[in-house]
C-alpha cells in the first residue's frame, strides 16, 4: 500500500520543501505522482530564497519572474544576473539555493579610482559587468567593498573572495603579500591576512583559478546569522610607499557561503517556544522551527 | 446554550469535557484543555457551540481515526502545559516521532485536517529526515510505492538548458535506448519487415535530400563542415560534398533521415510532457540541432558513428545501474565551474 496516498499533497508539498534540492530531483525519479508533486512551483518557490522576485524584478533579466520556479532556481545557479544598475551580480549556490552576490568593481570604493594615471576603467570580455578597474599606477592600493547583511541568506557562513586578474606586466606583487580582511562595520573583529596575488597556483591559501578566466583569493568569511548585523565590509590594502603596484585588474568581490555541507542543515536545527494567550484565555502554545 | 456558555467560559471548572466523533463512529470525552489545543476543534466549540454532550459531539474528519487520535491526545496533552521548560519539549517531540513511516504519514495527515500546525510541522520534518539522501529505489521501498514509470518514461531527455556536454551525451544515450526499445517492440510484433535497400540514382538522393531539408530544421549531413549550425551552409556543401558520399550510405541511416524529415521538427519543452515516442525522438534531434555538432551525421557516417557509439558505449558503463536516477542529480547539480571527475 502506498504510504503517500495517505497524505494530502500539500502535506508532501511542505515535506519535500524540507528536504534540498538535490533530493527534490530524485523524488521526481520515484513516481510519475510524486514527480508532479516534486516538480511543482509550491516545492521550487521555497528553494528559491524569501525575497528572490525583488532581486529579480529590479535586475536586467525582470522576465525571469514568469518561469516555472524549478527552471528559475537552476538558471540562477548556474547564470548571475545582474542588479543595482550592473553594478552587482547575484546567483545561487546550487546544493542549497543561498544567495551569492558579486560585488562589481564600480561597487567598490577604490582610492584614487577616478584619477585615469592611477586607474582605468575598461569592459573585458571575460567580465560580466560593463565596467573592470584596471591598476595602471598606485603606490597606495586600497579597496573596500560592503554589503548588507540582511541582503544575506540567514544562518549561513559566507565568504568574501576578490575576483582578479594579473597583467602579464605587473609589478609591486610577485612575491609580495597584500592585506585583505573582513569585518562587520564599525568594528575591527577580522583578522587582516597576508595573502599573495601572484604566486604558483593551487597553493592552499592563495588564489585560485576561477574557471571563467579570473583568478580568486580569499579575504575573510564571517557568519551570518539572522541578518540584522548592519553592514559587512571587505578590504583589500597594500598601503607601503617603497614601492609601487600595477597591472592588476579587478573584476569584484563574490560573496557565498563557505563549506556547504548538508549534513549540518538537520544538527543545528532550533525549536523555539513561545507561550502565547489565545483569546478565549487558554494558553496556547506557538512552536517556531528555526533552521540554522 | 448556558450549558455551551459553561462549558467554554470558565476555565477554573475542575473537570469539564468535550465530546468527540470519529469517522468509526466511536465517541470519546476528552479534557477541554487538551481538546482546546487543536484549533479546529476549538472553531468547533467557540463557533457552533458543538461538543458539550454526547448528542452534541464533534465529529472528527475522516483521516482521524481513533488511533491517530489518541496519539494527538497525547501531544496536546504535553504541549498544553505551560509549565515545561524548551528542553523537555524537544526531548519530548523526539521520543514522539518513534514511529514506523506509516503511522509518521497517518498523523501528518491526522494533525493536517486537525488544522495542528505545530504536529504537522513536527512530523513533516521527520518524514524530511527520512527521504534525505535517499535514491528512488530507496525511497519507493520506504513508503511501498510501485516502481510505475514505464521504460520510455525512464528514458525521457533531460533539458539541457547550460548546455552541459555531459547532458547531451546522456540524452543521445537515451535516444539510443530508446531506439534499441523500439525495436524491440517492433520484433516483438513480429512483422520482420525487409531491410528498404536503397538503389535510387544519385539525383534522385540528392533532390530527396535537398527536398527533406526545407521541411525539416537541419539534417546536417556535413561531414565537413562539422563546427558550422547554420542550415544554409549545409545546404550548400551538402549539394557540393555530399553527392558521391550519399550513395554509398548505409540504407539504415537514410531510412532515419527519411523518418525525421517526415515527421516535422519541433522545438518543445520536454521536461513533464506525455509526448509520443517520436515526438520525443524529434524533440532531441531539435535540441541536438541546437546545442551540438555532429548529430545526425552519426547515424549517416559509419566511421563517426562507430566513434559516437563509443564514446556512448564506455559513458554507459560508467554509469553502472544507477542511470538514470544518478545521472539526473549529477548531472543538474553538478559542478559548473572546474570539469571535476565525473563520480562523486
Amino acid at each position: 500500500m502506498d504510504f503517500t496516498k495517505l497524505l494530502p499533497e500539500d502535506c508532501v508539498c511542505l515535506i519535500i520543501s524540507l528536504t534540498s534540492p538535490r533530493d527534490a530531483l530524485r523524488l521526481a525519479l520515484v513516481s510519475p505522482a510524486l514527480r508532479s508533486i516534486a516538480d511543482s512551483d509550491a516545492v521550487w518557490e521555497r528553494f528559491l530564497p524569501c525575497d528572490y522576485q525583488k532581486n529579480i524584478s529590479g535586475s536586467s533579466s525582470p522576465s525571469l519572474l514568469s518561469w516555472a520556479k524549478k527552471d528559475l532556481y537552476f538558471y540562477l545557479s548556474s547564470h548571475p544576473i545582474l542588479i543595482e544598475n550592473g553594478t552587482m551580480s547575484f546567483q545561487l549556490e546550487k546544493e542549497t539555493g543561498k544567495k551569492c552576490y558579486m560585488l562589481g568593481a564600480r561597487a567598490l570604493s577604490i582610492i584614487w579610482g577616478e584619477t585615469p594615471e592611477y586607474w582605468n576603467w575598461t569592459d573585458h570580455p571575460d567580465s560580466r559587468f560593463s565596467e573592470v578597474a584596471e591598476l595602471r599606477l598606485v603606490w597606495w592600493l586600497d579597496v573596500k567593498g560592503k554589503i548588507e547583511t540582511r541582503k544575506l541568506s540567514p544562518g549561513t557562513n559566507y565568504a568574501a573572495y576578490l575576483v582578479f586578474k594579473l597583467r602579464r606586466r605587473r609589478y609591486g606583487f610577485r612575491q609580495r603579500t597584500v592585506g585583505v580582511h573582513v569585518n562587520m562595520e564599525g568594528t575591527t573583529s577580522g583578522e587582516v591576512r597576508s595573502v599573495s596575488l601572484d604566486y604558483p597556483q593551487n597553493v592552499p591559501q592563495q588564489a585560485q583559478e576561477r574557471g571563467d578566466g579570473w583568478m580568486e583569493i580569499e579575504m575573510g568569511e564571517f557568519l551570518n546569522e539572522c541578518g540584522d548585523d548592519g553592514t559587512v565590509e571587505f578590504c583589500l590594502r597594500e598601503i607601503d610607499c617603497n614601492y609601487f603596484k600595477s597591472g592588476l585588474i579587478i573584476e569584484g568581490i563574490e560573496v557565498r557561503p563557505k563549506n556547504v555541507d548538508r549534513s549540518t542543515k538537520w544538527t543545528n536545527c532550533k525549536i523555539h517556544y513561545h507561550s502565547t494567550a489565545c483569546p478565549s484565555g487558554d494558553a496556547r502554545l506557538k512552536m517556531e522551527f528555526v533552521k540554522s | 446554550m448556558s450549558e455551551v456558555d459553561m462549558a467554554v467560559i470558565k476555565p477554573e471548572m475542575m473537570k469539564s469535557y468535550i465530546w468527540l466523533r470519529t469517522a468509526d463512529g466511536s465517541i470519546q470525552q476528552v479534557e477541554q484543555e487538551v481538546a482546546m489545543f487543536c484549533p479546529m476543534i476549538c472553531h468547533e466549540v467557540i463557533q457552533k457551540g458543538m461538543g458539550s454532550s454526547k448528542n452534541y459531539a464533534i465529529s472528527l474528519p475522516q483521516r482521524v481515526n481513533p488511533a491517530m487520535l489518541s496519539l494527538i491526545l497525547d501531544y496536546c496533552r504535553f504541549h498544553q502545559v505551560p509549565g515545561c521548560s524548551n528542553k523537555e519539549r524537544k526531548s519530548f517531540d523526539e521520543r514522539f516521532i518513534r514511529m514506523d513511516t506509516k503511522r509518521l504519514c497517518e498523523l501528518t495527515s491526522a494533525a493536517d485536517s486537525l488544522q495542528l500546525k505545530p504536529l504537522v510541522d513536527l512530523t513533516s520534518r521527520a518524514l524530511a529526515r527520512i527521504i534525505e539522501g535517499k535514491n528512488p529505489e530507496e525511497i519507493r521501498e520506504i513508503f511501498h510505492l510501485p516502481d510505475d514509470l514505464t521504460e520510455e518514461e525512464k528514458l525521457e531527455p533531460l533539458k539541457n538548458t547550460t548546455d552541459d556536454p555531459r547532458i547531451r551525451l546522456l540524452n543521445r544515450l537515451y535516444a539510443k535506448k530508446r531506439k534499441e526499445l523500439k525495436e524491440r517492440e517492433k520484433l516483438k510484433n513480429a512483422e520482420v519487415k525487409e531491410e528498404h535497400v536503397d538503389d535510387r540514382s544519385v539525383d534522385d538522393l540528392l533532390s530527396f535530400i535537398n527536398g527533406g531539408n526545407e521541411d525539416s530544421k537541419g539534417i546536417k549531413t556535413s561531414k565537413s563542415k562539422k563546427k558550422n549550425r547554420r542550415r544554409k551552409d549545409q545546404q550548400k556543401s551538402m549539394s557540393a560534398n555530399e553527392t558521391t558520399k550519399n550513395h554509398n550510405k548505409e540504407p539504415n541511416g537514410l531510412n532515419s533521415a527519411c523518418s525525421s524529415a517526415e515527421v516535422g521538427q519541433k522545438i518543445q519543452p520536454i521536461i513533464g510532457s506525455t509526448s509520443t515516442l517520436q515526438d520525443v525522438e524529434d524533440d532531441i534531434i531539435a535540441n541536438k540541432n541546437e546545442f551540438d555538432d555532429a548529430d545526425i551525421d552519426d547515424e549517416i557516417d559509419p566511421a563517426l558513428k562507430e566513434r559516437i557509439d563509443r564514446e556512448v558505449e564506455d559513458f554507459a558503463r560508467r554509469l553502472n545501474s544507477d542511470w538514470p536516477e544518478r545521472m539526473q542529480e549529477i548531472l543538474s547539480l553538478g559542478q559548473e565551474r572546474k570539469p571535476v571527475h565525473f563520480f562523486t
